[in-house]
């Protein structure tokens, strides 16, 4: 039994961390949103740290190593396809979560990537984008694609896609809450600060056990995945639900507890709610994904604790 | 070789969860709801059975052999408490006397007091009572009132415990009363071993919803205590409880019984299943992601080593587990309903389980710290961060 990371994937994620903070942290998204241009220097950015030469799926520790990094990302809200590459399934090219629809919303879909995409049943599409970024405060990098199936599935490349994408909304919910934290012990109103009222410090408990929850199944669904291979698509759809109900508590208790400072440009928990949203609700939101949860669980079961196949009998519906 | 994460359980581990299943179906009839029924039996068989486990040094495996455990290892007592939930705690009574009042004597009582207690804790031959709560001293704990005055070769104990669990099967007490000052605090409380059966203790049932024995009224009128049943020294009580309610890590494992029973639902509920409402099944699964997070948060705590311990991942662990253990009773009943509210002796067993777990889980959020006491911590903590 071990659940912490390896050392090797905390500290890839620690300098990736580290190094998008040294450009400018949050302000890279700022500044891509006026010129979406900049998102090729946050490209040099992330090729510096030899992201791309990790294969998830070949390797436990790589897949840890992904994980990692896609938090780091998630962290400053990199306005960068991280996860997408990551999740790749040629040795070139970017994944994309789509619906069954077409066309689908793609966040950064314009960039030249050899773009793909992959449902939550594991189907996979062609994509091929219809225009520009649309530039919008919610969705500003996403572009419309046309989704074509192509007949096939890879439930391991959804699983892996799900997974690394909750990773990236971990960091920028721990984000959110260090930020969270940090404003309401500085903040003073009646002569104290924020973080000393009750009713601040029990909102703040709510977001704190939110992310650690969310953490903890996050590494679980890592190691499903290493072990059961497309068995854990179920394992990463429940990690997405859990991650939208994480975010909902988190980013709506940063938004109050910010107050209106927490609305401006200025402050990064503004830019960190935007950013999640396409994350939250591409290609499906909570109630759809609570849904499908239920359909796949009812469906395919799910594991006991702990089990890795073999002969344990999974949850009979 | 690096260490990448790995949730497979040990196969010693494996091995353990089966042999205390087969020992639950051999002694446990089905259909057990625990001891704390009106049914004096099912006491009686809880009795029994933790003299079973004794025998085989499984009730008390986590504690060295010396004093009659097996030196299990975290994640083999982990498996115990699992198993123990999950089946309505067959061991009866016998939680807090395995859990820490055997740890708390072992570290700080004398030769003699580790002779009497331990041995008899680990052979299941004893029960033990908390005599924390008060009156005005709940949550608020170090305003205990209760009072201990020296006299010729022991101590004579004045006051009144309330919510105390067990207490009309104890015979041991594990008492906290203030030696010091009146109106102290944290530094003048003492750690008492108090016998029951003695005229100065009188114990009075609270009837209540969540079953019987679960709450007593325990009154002290100049009850005695001998010297050599303080724990500790005198004075040291409050660093002991804090001490050794650390070593709870995860307390009562409340996530084994109520993912079970989830996991059971759609099994008993058969054909109809697929007619309860698609919200309600909803609900259900997002429950059984949370039993998950509980059980995954309970884990980072056993691995975590004792330095590491924080008690902003505790109290987090505490309030999944304990509104999980509410979350899933109102799942269950809703999707139950007059099978479940209206359950009665001749219902099947997982109606009754259902409307059993629903009462017990409404305390799980009250009980061994309230919820907003364990936020309080968390809020504390990032204030202090």
């Amino acid at each position: 039994m071990n659940s912490s990371l390896a050392a090797e994937a905390v500290e890839l994620g620690e300098v990736l961390r580290e190094s998008i903070a040294a450009a400018g942290g949050v302000d890279l998204l700022r500044r891509s949103v006026e010129d979406p241009d900049v998102r090729a220097e946050v490209a040099d950015l992330v090729d510096a740290i030899g992201l791309w030469d990790v294969r998830p799926l070949e390797d436990p520790l790589e897949l840890e190593v992904a994980a990692s990094a896609s938090r780091a990302a998630g962290f400053h809200a990199l306005p960068y396809p991280v996860t997408e590459r990551l999740a790749r399934t040629a040795s070139d090219g970017a994944l994309a979560l789509v619906a069954d629809s077409s066309p689908a919303l793609v966040s950064h879909g314009d960039l030249p990537l050899g773009w793909t995409g992959v449902d939550l049943e594991g189907r996979t599409y062609s994509l091929s984008a219809d225009g520009a970024p649309l530039g919008t405060k919610l969705a500003p990098f996403a572009v419309s694609m046309t989704a074509n199936a192509t007949g096939e599935r890879s439930a391991v490349s959804a699983a892996l896609a799900v997974t690394l994408q909750s990773w990236w909304l971990l960091g920028l919910l721990e984000h959110a809450v260090e930020d969270t934290v940090r404003y309401t012990r500085e903040r003073e109103q009646f002569g104290r600060s924020l973080i000393s009222f009750q009713g601040v410090g029990f909102q703040l408990a709510d977001m704190s056990v939110a992310l650690q929850s969310l953490e903890a199944l996050a590494k679980y669904a890592v190691w499903r995945l290493n072990v059961v291979r497309e068995d854990a698509l179920v394992d990463a759809v429940a990690l997405r639900s859990a991650a939208q109900h994480s975010a909902d508590v988190i980013l709506r208790g940063a938004h109050q507890l910010y107050g209106a400072m927490g609305f401006t440009d200025e402050v990064d928990v503004s830019w960190l709610s935007r950013a999640s949203q396409t994350v939250r609700r591409l290609p499906e939101g909570r109630h759809e994904g609570a849904r499908r949860l239920l359909a796949m669980i009812e469906r395919v079961g799910w594991e006991e604790f702990g089990r890795a196949g073999g002969t344990h009998a999974t949850l009979a519906v | 070789m690096c260490s990448v994460l790995d949730f497979r359980e040990p196969e010693s581990v494996t091995r353990l969860r089966a042999q205390l299943r087969a020992l639950i179906a051999e002694h446990i009839p089905h259909g057990f709801l625990g001891a704390f029924t009106p049914n004096a039996e099912d006491f009686a068989l809880t009795e029994a059975f933790s003299r079973e486990l004794g025998r085989r040094k499984l009730l008390a495996a986590a504690w060295p052999r010396e004093y009659g455990g097996a030196g299990s290892d975290v994640w083999e007592q982990t498996a115990v408490r699992e198993e123990m939930w999950a089946a309505h705690e067959p061991r009866g009574a016998q939680y807090m006397g395995v859990n820490w009042v055997g740890p708390a004597i072992m570290r700080h009582g004398t030769a003699q007091q580790q002779a009497q207690h331990l041995p008899a804790i680990a052979a299941g031959e004893v029960v033990w009572c908390q005599g924390f709560s008060e009156p005005g001293a709940g949550s608020d704990l170090p305003a205990l009132r209760t009072r201990a005055t020296k006299v010729d070769g022991g101590w004579s104990i004045t006051g009144q415990k309330v919510w105390t669990s067990y207490a009309r099967m104890a015979q041991w007490c594990f008492l906290l009363a203030r030696t010091g000052p009146a109106g102290g605090r944290k530094s003048g409380i003492t750690v008492f071993l108090m016998q029951m059966d003695q005229p100065g203790v009188q114990v009075r049932p609270i009837p209540a919803m969540l079953g019987e024995h679960h709450l007593n009224e325990v009154y002290l009128d100049n009850a005695w205590v001998p010297e050599d049943q303080v724990l500790g020294e005198v004075g040291a009580g409050w660093d002991i409880v804090s001490e050794v309610l650390g070593f709870e890590r995860i307390g009562i494992a409340r996530y084994a019984r109520s993912e079970r029973l989830l996991r059971e639902a759609p099994r008993e509920l058969g054909d109809r299943w697929p007619e309860l409402p698609e919200s309600l099944r909803e609900r259900w699964a997002a429950a059984l992601v949370r039993a998950r997070q509980a059980r995954l948060l309970a884990y980072r705590l056993v691995g975590e080593g004792a330095a590491d311990l924080s008690p902003l991942s505790a109290a987090a662990y505490r309030i999944v587990v304990t509104t999980l253990d509410q979350e899933a009773a109102d799942i269950l009943m809703e999707m139950l309903g007059a099978q479940a509210v209206g359950a009665t002796d001749h219902s099947s067993y997982f109606e009754r389980e259902v409307e059993d777990h629903w009462r017990y889980s409404q305390s799980s959020t009250v009980a061994s710290g309230t919820l907003e006491m364990n936020k309080q911590t968390i809020a504390k903590s990032l204030e202090r961060e």
